[in-house]
């Protein structure tokens, strides 16, 4: 009996808050239904089990004897063994029988290994960890060997959802989950156009001729980096690599999740590569800019396999984002703040989130759910950002992005005067979730935003000067920049009046409440007659579209909304 | 509180509720049942097994809770096993085996940590014949392919 489950959401309650429902069958997997799935190894998925049984020739599914009293255990729990396993003791298990030979070289418990003992330190062999694992500890380790013991000795008669997942999800890549494309492209965008349509509302939109110009779009390739900076190094999640082994990897990887090149010092390490672009007209307004080079972390190079990427998250310390492809694609798929999509776990307050799948897993078991919600406004935006386009995105927006090929891209995060606000009330009430800046400044980094603030002289077409440039402003943004300065503390104190109630109420609850955004709007104004007001539904049950919102409208923490009269806000 | 659970082939304990608790499963489903006096049903678990698992709840009743710290090497750990738990593991293959799946499904993950580590320890060290001779495992290889497996397996550990 298969006791596969669905990994464990953390023991922590999940939170009210509104959830798509997750009204999901996992797809029976059969190699029949996908043509010329072969498992290196030979794994089979359980419903293969029930094909090939009832054939009259059938010997018997191997797993008993050759797991012995192993067998009685699920895969899961053997892989949890042999995850306590060392690498020779993985060797000489494996030379017991073949489901153990199979199983002691699935390949992700080799780049655990590989990563633990050598961090960046390894140099990629042939399509697995096994082997670059193998040869990096033993450089006369003959690694021919293993690619042909493993066509040998694959596993005739071995039926196992769980390890053939992770390699049918691999397999059948993106091509199923990329035809939805709603997300807005525009051209010629005026910066008051971005702003009234797309900032302000905080809704995301491709700018199709964001990139076009830079001179990244006529150099950069894999053979430019390679040629360049071969010996940059940078960093790929865990661990430091060079460029030219980071590329060897990504060419011969068959990781179900690549392991994912994101370097937010590619500026220093790769030297003249900034001068091949630039920050988009739309984006110059970056507050954090007058910190300096005291700022938080915010600008990286992102480079990628296919199948590489990033799952559900929201952008650090509130800020907005924007995104450019110089080769390749990338698939974004987006949930508004207030919506949290299926297969993420958070606390109240967001400070934890979790999403036990990998991107792959979460196509194959989520996506189909996501397409038809009860609620139509409750579908995510999605969308292809191809070489040249620019994707933005709003502070606070769940977003989840996958490269559908190999892909070299640019990001940056930025405070400008549309999110300045949410930015300040992050950093000053959310003090232990401030990122980018080493720990110790976390707790401070309000009070360090605020000095540079007023200190400094920079505007927006300054761009990265730091704040003790002796420049000399024109009258204009000398008026601009008393504006900013009262805009702050007009903030501030709606900040600290929000503070003194939160205390005051001894709530523990930190959720800063959302201002209506324009899709909050669409929301309300779809589902004024629905109003069914708030249930408890937690997990699969039924809930239905709206009315289940526990924070988002700010009805229940009225705090804003009384402030904002006190102070006859303007907005 | 005391708290009564009822195993598979029908035998009831009553245990304290924090006891029990050290069982996510059970901790959930009080929390979703509410007060309640009626037993809480287990129709995964032995009898055997099941006495053998409160035992394990009770002895590590006042335990913090783990974090899981990701950064922690998994490999290093198998060699902690503290002394009470090295005892309690010191079962037959069958029961060791019972313990890791009833762990498994009550949601017990430091009961269920120690069973790995002891079926790990145990693999430690042996050679294949003498697991397959613990493990009841068939040998299905050709001469051939053991002989292949063999010359795949020449690794020097350290340069």
């Amino acid at each position: 009996m298969p006791t596969h489950t669905l990994p464990a959401p953390s023991s922590q309650r999940l939170t009210k808050k509104q959830r798509i429902i997750v009204r999901h069958e996992k797809p029976k997997m059969t190699t029949k239904h996908v043509m010329g799935l072969q498992h290196p190894l030979g794994i089979k998925p359980l419903g293969n089990y029930y094909m090939d049984a009832s054939r009259p020739d059938f010997p018997g599914a191997c797993r008993g004897p050759s797991l012995g009293q192993l067998s009685r255990l699920t895969d899961e729990l053997i892989m949890d063994i042999l995850n306590l396993l060392a690498p020779r003791e993985l060797l000489t298990l494996g030379a017991t029988s073949r489901v153990l030979y199979g199983l002691t070289h699935l390949d992700d418990m080799w780049k655990t290994l590989t990563i633990e003992r050598f961090k960046g330190d390894w140099t990629w062999q042939g399509d697995t960890w096994r082997a670059t694992f193998l040869k990096q500890s033993d450089p006369s380790y003959n690694t021919d060997l293993i690619l042909e013991n493993r066509e040998a000795l694959k596993m005739k008669h071995f039926y196992s959802d769980v390890l053939f997942q992770s390699f049918y999800c691999a397999a059948i890549g993106m091509d199923p989950y990329v035809s939805v494309e709603n997300i807005d492209k525009r051209s010629g965008l005026t910066l008051d156009e971005f702003i009234q349509e797309y900032e302000k509302p905080g809704k995301p939109v491709i700018i199709q001729d964001g990139a076009k110009h830079w001179p990244a779009m006529q150099k950069w390739s894999t053979e430019y980096f390679l040629k360049t900076w071969p010996e940059a190094v940078l960093r790929a999640e865990s661990v430091d690599v060079t460029m030219t082994n980071y590329f060897k990897y990504a060419e011969g990887t068959k990781d179900e999740s690549p392991l994912y090149l994101f370097d937010k010092n590619f500026g220093e390490r790769c030297e003249g590569i900034l001068e091949d672009m630039e920050v988009p007209v739309y984006f110059r307004e970056d507050f954090f800019g007058m910190m300096g080079s005291q700022r938080p972390d915010y600008r990286w190079l992102i480079v990628g396999p296919a199948r590489s990427g990033s799952t559900f998250h929201k952008d650090p310390n509130a800020t907005s984002a924007w995104n450019a492809v110089i080769t390749g694609s990338k698939k974004w798929i987006m949930f508004p703040p207030h919506i949290l999509p299926p297969g993420v776990f958070t606390n109240d307050d967001e400070s934890e989130v979790t999403s036990p799948v990998s991107l792959m897993e979460w196509f194959s078991n989520f996506y189909a759910s996501t397409q038809f919600p009860d609620d139509p406004t409750d579908r995510p935006l999605e969308g292809i950002c191809r070489e040249g386009e620019i994707m933005f995105v709003p502070r606070g927006w769940w977003h989840a992005v996958v490269n559908l090929d190999d892909c070299i891209a640019v990001t940056q995060n930025y405070v400008g005067s549309q999110n300045l606000r949410e930015t300040m009330e992050f950093l000053y009430l959310k003090r232990d979730q401030v990122s980018g800046v080493a720990d110790e400044r976390r707790e401070g980094l309000y009070e360090e935003f605020k000095e540079a603030f007023f200190k400094s002289n920079w505007t927006p077409e300054e761009g990265e000067k730091s704040s003790e440039d002796e420049t000399v402003l024109t009258e204009e943004e000398i008026l601009k920049r008393k504006q900013l300065k009262e805009k702050w503390l007009e903030n501030e104190r709606v900040i600290e009046q929000i503070a003194k109630k939160r205390s005051e109420q001894g709530s523990c609850c930190n959720a800063v409440p959302e201002k209506l955004s324009f899709w909050e709007q669409a929301k309300l104004g779809a589902n004024d007659k629905k109003g069914d007001g708030e249930n408890g539904a937690t997990d699969a049950a039924e809930s239905s579209g709206s009315g289940g919102f526990s924070f988002a409208f700010g009805f229940d923490s009225d705090e804003e909304a009384e402030v904002e009269n006190e102070n006859e806000e303007e907005q | 509180m005391p708290v009564t659970l009822t195993s598979l082939d029908d035998v009831k304990f009553t245990v304290d509720k924090d006891v029990a608790e050290r069982s996510i499963l059970i901790k959930n489903m009080i929390e979703d049942v509410g007060e309640s006096d009626s037993p809480i049903p287990l129709p995964n678990v032995s009898s055997a097994v099941l006495k053998k698992v409160i035992e394990y709840c009770e002895h590590h009743r006042n335990d913090p809770v783990q974090v899981q710290d990701e950064t922690d090497d998994p490999r290093k750990r198998s060699n902690d096993i503290e002394e009470w738990d090295m005892k309690f593991m010191a079962v037959d293959q069958e029961m060791l085996f019972e313990i890791i799946l009833a762990a498994n499904y009550l949601d017990i993950k430091p009961l269920l940590d120690v069973g790995c580590k002891t079926v790990a320890n145990i693999i430690k060290g042996k050679t294949p014949e003498e697991i397959r001779k613990t493990f009841n495992i068939v040998n299905d290889f050709t001469p051939e392919e053991e002989a292949q497996i063999k010359k795949e397996n020449e690794w020097a550990e350290d340069r």
